[in-house]
């Protein structure tokens, strides 16, 4: 990886949102983020509701502009372009959501929806072609084409958005939360899917989760925000192994785990009290 | 006698079986986890015990509570146990609370309804309510309406209006599933705290076992809207007889933060859950199953052993479970 820069590369990043008009009161969402993003890794932001990770998402795929830094893509600073200069962006990363039933349109058909991005961005292909590839490649009958998003399971459809996100080929996938609605083991499912499309396709994997068991699993790299600030970042096994930070501890211990017997678990302040009958 | 028995327990929409001769019991005081994926029937199995079930939907068999069956029960009756004696946390508190009403209104009108609590004295009630489920201003957010507080706020609102009337028994349905971890493991911290302070019975409805394994002394296992396997915690977890619980609980074994990544793929369970009406004759888990022999054709019987039982025609084996032990 010596001398090949970074996938995405953010400096010193600060998002301040005005609510109320320009001198109402203001909202830091993220505060002076520096990390970077290497190809081909997958790197993990980790961070429960308000700690900015969304709005990171939305900086990374230039959606919006930060208040002050900058956002890199392989050496060339996204925030603040226009549409015209983003175009080759819009292809090269996509995104995932968390709720695969309200990013996926309820009145168009499977095969609609993979193929809309091929013509909002001008693909030349073999529609008919692409969409039955797409569809082999997250593991769906070719049939699915001429169904509705709704007459699928929650894992269906997550496999229906991942294959319209991988459409237009792009280098970068985003995950928002992908597998946090899901039962555990459809869960299971689709990381395994992730994990297969990353390697075939060597794509670059930022996954956003609160889930620390799935980052595990799935992650190169760890990036944890608190608040909208960066509280710790570092290689997964190195940051799983010795967390440095007490947010990130508190994380790791708030992870239910299996539990053979309940009472010999040790409860803060009841240690080791069996539970009256 | 348990608290809350369940006997042969049907849901049908029509003609459409949706749960089918579900069996087991709630002891006073105990803690008994009902798991399975979306789609297994739990949450319809909670609803029939509540006396909630939607339109077109029907249910036969028994519910014996204290004694009482409360599906040969009149509606009456029904209401004066509903939310005193049995009570029940839902998944989204967002769409089981009242929008248009405060919180402290809410929380105290199970007390208004039940105990013939005024007015000013079920706003006292739920303040002391609030503060019990470890909100720091009771008062204050006594007067916020639901969308002012966050989901896991929300959540611990909902349990203070459970606990409001001491009821014997909670059934809660995923109630931490749309939370973050830390938030999830305050609450699940708080529901435990408070059954055993209140002694109550808990029927915890989750697909992840670990979140069961956790609080509870009992585990359910239900697939295709049968209960296909049960027994304690500690005889599920070291030893799951059913091929389903076995692969649930190896998912969750390998999904988990003390586990790395191996590198290979997750244990998972191929397929989907079929819709209602669409899973196999015989054992409905048998399409999915990596055991399925030729019996399972046909359902197979509900075995009881001691504190046990299980629905399967092929059982993991002994040796099996002791090598996935030893994992």
């Amino acid at each position: 990886m010596s001398g090949a820069s970074p996938t995405f590369d953010l400096r010193g990043v600060s998002k301040i949102y005005q609510t109320r008009g320009r001198h109402g009161p203001s909202v830091t969402a993220l505060n002076d983020i520096s990390f970077t993003v290497n190809e081909g890794d997958s790197t993990a932001i980790v961070g429960e509701s308000g700690s900015g990770k969304s709005t990171l998402s939305r900086l990374l795929l230039a959606l919006e502009a930060p208040t002050s830094g900058s956002v890199r893509y392989r050496d060339e600073v996204i925030s603040g372009r226009d549409e015209r200069q983003l175009r080759d962006l819009r292809r090269r990363v996509q995104i995932v959501f968390q709720v695969p039933m309200s990013s996926l349109d309820p009145r168009m058909k499977v095969h609609d929806l993979l193929a809309e991005p091929l013509r909002a961005l001008k693909i030349e292909v073999d529609e008919g072609e692409r969409v039955r590839e797409l569809l082999q490649s997250v593991e769906m009958p070719t049939s699915a084409a001429n169904r509705y998003a709704h007459q699928f399971s929650g894992g269906q459809r997550q496999r229906i958005a991942i294959a319209r996100a991988l459409g237009p080929s792009p280098e970068v996938l985003i995950a928002d939360e992908p597998v946090s609605a899901l039962d555990v083991s459809v869960r299971a499912q689709i990381l395994n899917l992730l994990t297969g499309l990353v390697c075939d396709y060597h794509l670059t994997l930022v996954f956003i989760s609160h889930d620390m068991a799935v980052v595990r699993h799935l992650c190169d790299s760890i990036v944890v925000l608190y608040r909208g600030n960066l509280v710790e970042t570092g290689r997964t096994e190195e940051l799983f192994a010795s967390p440095r930070e007490d947010y990130t501890k508190e994380l790791l211990a708030a992870a239910p785990q299996i539990r053979a017997a309940r009472v010999a678990r040790t409860r803060k302040g009841r240690e080791g009290e069996p539970r009256s009958a | 006698m348990s608290l809350l028995e369940v006997r042969n327990l049907n849901v049908s929409s029509g003609a459409l079986s949706l749960v089918g001769d579900v069996n087991f019991e709630v002891d006073a005081g105990e803690r008994v986890g009902l798991i399975g994926e979306s789609g297994s029937g739990k949450s319809l199995t909670a609803l029939a015990i509540m006396g909630l079930l939607g339109e077109g939907l029907s249910a036969s068999g028994e519910v014996r509570f204290d004694n009482e069956d409360l599906l040969a029960a009149s509606e009456r009756r029904r209401c004066e146990l509903r939310g005193s004696r049995i009570a029940m946390i839902f998944q989204e508190p967002m769409s089981a609370l009242n929008p248009t009403r405060r919180i402290g209104d809410q929380v105290g009108e199970t007390l208004r309804i039940h105990q013939n609590f005024s007015r000013r004295a079920s706003e006292k009630a739920a303040i002391e309510l609030l503060a019990r489920v470890e909100f720091a201003e009771p008062e204050r957010y006594a007067r916020m309406y639901p969308h002012e507080l966050s989901g896991g706020q929300r959540q611990r609102a909902m349990i203070a209006s459970a606990i409001s009337c001491d009821p014997e028994v909670i059934l809660a349905d995923e109630p931490t599933t749309a939370l973050d971890v830390t938030v999830q493991r305050r609450v699940l911290d708080l529901l435990d705290r408070l059954v055993d302070e209140e002694g109550c019975a808990l029927l915890l409805i989750a697909h992840d076992l670990a979140v069961v394994s956790e609080v509870c002394d009992r585990v359910v296992t239900m697939y295709g809207g049968h209960v296909v396997e049960s027994g304690s915690v500690a005889q599920i977890i070291d030893e799951p007889h059913h091929p389903y619980t076995k692969a649930l609980l190896a998912t969750s074994r390998a999904l988990s933060v003390t586990e790395s990544a191996s590198g290979a793929d997750l244990p998972s369970i191929p397929g989907t859950v079929p819709s209602a009406g669409q899973f196999p004759r015989g054992c409905p888990f048998r399409d999915r199953c990596d055991r399925s022999v030729e019996a399972c054709v046909e359902m197979p019987p509900t075995l009881t052993e001691d504190t046990r039982t299980l629905a399967c025609w092929n059982p993991v084996e002994r040796v099996e479970r002791v090598s996935d032990g030893a994992r």
